[in-house]
């Protein structure tokens, strides 16, 4: 798959570089192929139009156009070559090595960059060929010396800014040597922007020549030159096109070929954005229907929830009720499903705790109801935030109506604050804003009261400080706190945290559960915290979903789930918290195989092919996630558990809770 | 296997005998083989720049590290590279650790290449093995550090760390970035591997939970100096600094019991 992935991009990469390679063979066989000597003239054929004889015409002194035209391709080509060789070599070299060593060596270096990136290139040309004489060599030279600086300056900052990178510091420690570093790890990534940049200097050195040339100081006038012959044609451009069209066409297709080379050289595997405006992306407008054949493999294994269940459940103080989420990206020709026929909800003052390894979902299916993911995504099911009659429905809101709601209704706190905060405005400069969308602010002075207010209520001691300062002067507990303010600032329903506590230390993270808790009761908000950390979460939450490939495996209390865990999944994750008290070396108890894939690819339960207590059945019947023990009220805020081995065959029920799993 | 003795170091040049900014002082360490000692503390601590030292990546104002008996500071060009076999560290982040532009393979065989180590195939068949060990599926083995998930980049890390079969392994916050079940199979992983080849392991975090069923010994930091070091469960279990009270009472632990909240 990935090998004729690659394939093909390399068949379009040759694609793109179709006219340069063109013009490079056709110059190689120019002696073969022209039809007639590029110098030799006859005055008496002068400015004939295209025919038979002559497909290009022939020029003012009776020579053949395509034959110069050839040749020209030869001498251009083989100047341009020569020079970006000369060039990116030096430059890329001189240029690395500058930012690898820094110090005076780099000081140098960058001045003399400076100085001849600030010469003007001709002038330098005409210096150098003024004191050697024309000829090619010397034109080669000239123009050499004046386009390397370019390339280095890009590779010295590339170098440089890699510099005291970490992976540099591993690879000393594996023992690397310097010219190992630069050579393998600093050069190739260095040289990438290099290539762009000689992509477009391709089109400058070609006009170079051409110019140098037309002077009498390059390429020697009897022989023909794309830039020269286009000069030459000039003064005939209303009575004989065929002149000056064929070089031109001819520079620009090299030109062009050269760039879009580059940058799908650079790019790597990537699509170059030059492409993407050139072949505009197929895809499927994002909130179009899944396509017929994903719906068709996809067995929807979460029985719908009856609709009496789902009325049933306390819907009076339901502050967000999710039912049927799914979720799904654009995945080659069809959609993929990250999150699939997921039902959860919260109730005020109340805190659900979305468990799960990364890759899960569980953060798509926290966000997915604010259109908080990328515009890519295709959300459908449906999302309820708030009861009777400021309820509304979520899913398929316009961008207006979103507006209305996230900031003021919904509050939202990201894992990394650091770079959730804007690192040039002051930590008041942000709550303001958001204190001014939601309506609450007015004069500035009163503005800056609420905004301290919610600095206070998030637990920042010295609120009127903590206004005045940047992100990067408060710690990462701090910024944490800040942005907790910014959430509060419209006095929301409902608070979604996504791992807010994952990055901070263990004392930091304490506190912050200790405010998100306090937040909780005082203000009696609801709350979905999104974490991967039963250990966390087991200090917080009240009522726990646990998400295992896109899909909800098991939920219900937190007390429930966390000491009689029923999914396998579930007791996994247990195992996996380690127990202070446990000798030294004890090993964890840890799941076989690798975290899951996405809901559709397996046909049975995802836990399947990792589960202990595996069935045949498991991996061709899909669970239902219903009550563990049969009889129980099939209620979505109930404990509930997809998994086969109930409740078909309760007799097992006795031996689950105490077996090893 | 490691000695850390009376080890200061800070950034910023030196003034008058003292570092401009000192960020470890003091500092009284040793692993011995086949052990694991955790370091802990918050960060900000000089947990970090203890491990740049031991390393030799960053040169300590006083006090000397020695590994297997040789100081480390002392070496020099190609000694030192060779030295560095001995000592691998586990970086805490993966993703920055790794050569963007390398496949997973080749990040892999980067240290057989560099020490001259088997030819192609061997180092093939290396690299597979290594793969193997830390678990990771052979179809990653051409994917980049930039399609990977922080799980697998710290895989990859780790075996890279073990193909030159070290003596010392440091380990700065490895699981941090990890969800916990990956966590514990990669706590399991080291520990195994520790039996195995008998190496010795310094592992700095700032969680406390999850050192105390792994490491032999830990060792308490705290701005820049050690408050407290013993035996695994004399620590966790009857600490005698207040910071060491302070950092259990604030870790997360699954004893719902004393849980007096409940739905």
């Amino acid at each position: 798959m990935t090998g004729r992935r690659g394939g093909r991009a390399w068949t379009r990469t040759a694609l793109v570089a179709t006219p340069l390679i063109l013009f490079a063979v056709v110059g190689v066989l120019a002696p073969v192929i022209a039809p007639a000597d590029p110098t030799v003239g006859d005055l008496t054929a002068g400015l004939l139009p295209p025919s038979p004889e002559h497909p290009l015409g022939t020029d003012q002194l009776g020579r053949d156009q395509l034959s110069r035209m050839l040749y020209g391709a030869r001498i251009s080509l083989t100047v341009t070559a020569a020079v970006l060789a000369i060039a990116l070599t030096a430059g890329t070299a001189i240029g690395a090595l500058a930012g690898y060593l820094g110090g005076w060596v780099d000081r140098f270096v960058s001045r003399v960059i400076d100085v001849v990136v600030s010469l003007p290139g001709m002038l330098v040309a005409l210096a150098v060929i003024g004191v050697r004489g024309p000829g090619v060599e010397n034109l080669v030279l000239a123009l050499s010396l004046w386009s390397w600086a370019p390339y280095a300056r890009i590779a010295r900052a590339r170098v440089a800014g890699m510099r005291s990178s970490p992976h540099l510091d591993a690879l000393r420690l594996l023992g690397a040597g310097r010219g190992r570093i630069i050579g393998k790890h600093l050069l190739p990534p260095a040289l990438a922007p290099c290539l762009v940049y000689a992509s477009t200097d391709v089109g400058m050195i070609v006009l170079s020549v051409a110019t140098l040339s037309f002077l009498g100081l390059g390429v020697a006038p009897p022989h023909a030159e794309w830039g020269q012959m286009l000069i030459e044609g000039r003064p005939f451009l209303d009575s004989a096109w065929w002149l000056a069209y064929p070089p031109g066409v001819a520079i620009t297709a090299v030109v062009f070929a050269a760039n879009l080379l580059g940058e799908r050289l650079a790019a790597g595997e990537e699509r170059p954005s030059i492409l993407r405006l050139v072949r505009p992306r197929w895809s499927l407008p994002a909130r179009a229907p899944r396509p017929a054949h994903a719906a068709a493999t996809t067995k929807e294994p979460v029985a719908p929830t009856p609709p009496e269940a789902a009325r049933d459940s306390s819907e009076h103080d339901a502050v967000l009720r999710v039912r049927d989420l799914s979720v799904s990206y654009p995945d080659g020709g069809g959609r993929r499903r990250v999150v699939a026929g997921m039902s959860y909800e919260v109730r005020r003052g109340r805190i659900l705790a979305l468990v799960g390894e990364s890759g899960s979902g569980k953060t798509t299916a926290a966000l997915a109801p604010f259109g908080l993911l990328d515009p890519n995504a295709a959300v459908t099911g449906s999302a309820v935030l708030g009861t009777g009659a400021g309820a509304r429905q979520l899913v398929d809101l316009s961008p207006g109506e979103r507006r209305r709601i996230n900031g003021h209704r919904v509050g939202v706190v990201f894992q990394d604050s650091a770079s959730v905060l804007n690192p040039l405005r002051t930590i008041g400069a942000h709550v303001d804003e958001a204190v001014r969308n939601t309506g609450r602010g007015g004069h500035r002075a009163v503005t800056r009261r609420v905004t301290e207010e919610l600095l206070r209520l998030a637990g920042l001691p010295d609120p009127a400080k903590v206004a005045r300062e940047f992100p990067h002067q408060l710690s990462g507990g701090m910024r944490q706190r800040a942005q907790i303010a910014i959430a509060l600032a419209g006095e929301p329903e409902l608070l979604v945290a996504d791992e807010p506590t994952s990055a901070l230390d263990v004392t930091v993270q304490a506190q912050l559960l200790v405010l998100l808790a306090r937040l909780r009761d005082e203000l009696g908000m609801a709350m979905v915290v999104v974490s991967h950390d039963l250990a966390v979460v087991s200090r917080l939450a009240d009522s726990v979903a646990v998400v295992y490939g896109g899909r909800i495996v098991e939920s219900g209390p937190l007390a429930t789930v966390i000491t009689d865990p029923d999914h396998p999944y579930t007791r996994g994750l247990l195992d996996a918290v380690p127990r202070p008290g446990a000798a030294p070396g004890t090993r964890f108890r840890t799941m076989p195989g690798r975290a899951g894939a996405g809901p559709d690819e397996t046909e049975g339960c995802g836990f399947a092919s990792r589960c202990p207590l595996v069935a045949t059945a498991c991996v061709s019947e899909p669970p239902a996630l219903e009550a563990p023990v049969p009889g129980a009220p099939p209620r979505v805020d109930a404990h509930r558990s997809a998994c086969l081995r109930h409740p078909s065959r309760p007799a097992e029920a006795g031996e689950r809770s105490t077996g090893p799993c | 296997m490691l000695e850390i003795v009376g080890v200061s170091a800070g950034y910023g040049g030196r003034e008058r005998g003292r570092d401009v900014t000192a960020v470890i002082e003091d500092v009284t360490l040793r692993v011995a083989a086949g052990e694991i000692v955790g370091l802990v503390g918050e960060s900000g601590c000089g947990k970090t720049t203890l491990a740049r030292v031991v390393t030799g990546l960053h040169r300590p104002s006083a006090g000397a590290v020695r590994v297997a008996e040789v100081d480390v500071h002392a070496l020099r060009g190609r000694a030192l590279r060779a030295h560095r076999r001995q000592v691998q560290m586990v970086f805490q982040d993966p993703c920055l650790t790794l050569s963007p532009r390398q496949t997973v393979r080749q990040a892999l065989a980067e240290p057989l290449h560099i020490h001259r180590i088997g030819d192609t195939r061997s180092r093939s068949t290396r690299v597979s093995e290594l793969m193997d060990l830390v678990g990771l599926d052979p179809q990653v083995g051409d994917r980049r550090p930039g399609q990977l998930s922080g799980g697998q980049q710290q895989r990859v890390a780790i075996a890279r760390a073990l193909a030159l079969e070290p003596r010392l392994l440091i380990c700065d916050e490895p699981v941090t970035a990890l969800d916990v079940s990956v966590q514990a199979t990669v706590l399991n992983l080291l520990c195994d591997l520790r039996d195995r080849l008998e190496f010795g392991c310094l592992f700095i975090t700032h969680d406390l939970a999850v050192i105390s069923q792994l490491a032999d010994r830990v060792a308490v930091m705290r701005h820049g100096r050690i408050v407290e070091q013993g035996p695994t469960g004399d620590v966790t279990t009857r600490p005698r600094h207040p910071y060491t009270r302070t950092l259990l009472a604030a870790t997360p632990t699954m004893d719902i019991e004393t849980k007096a909240r409940s739905v």
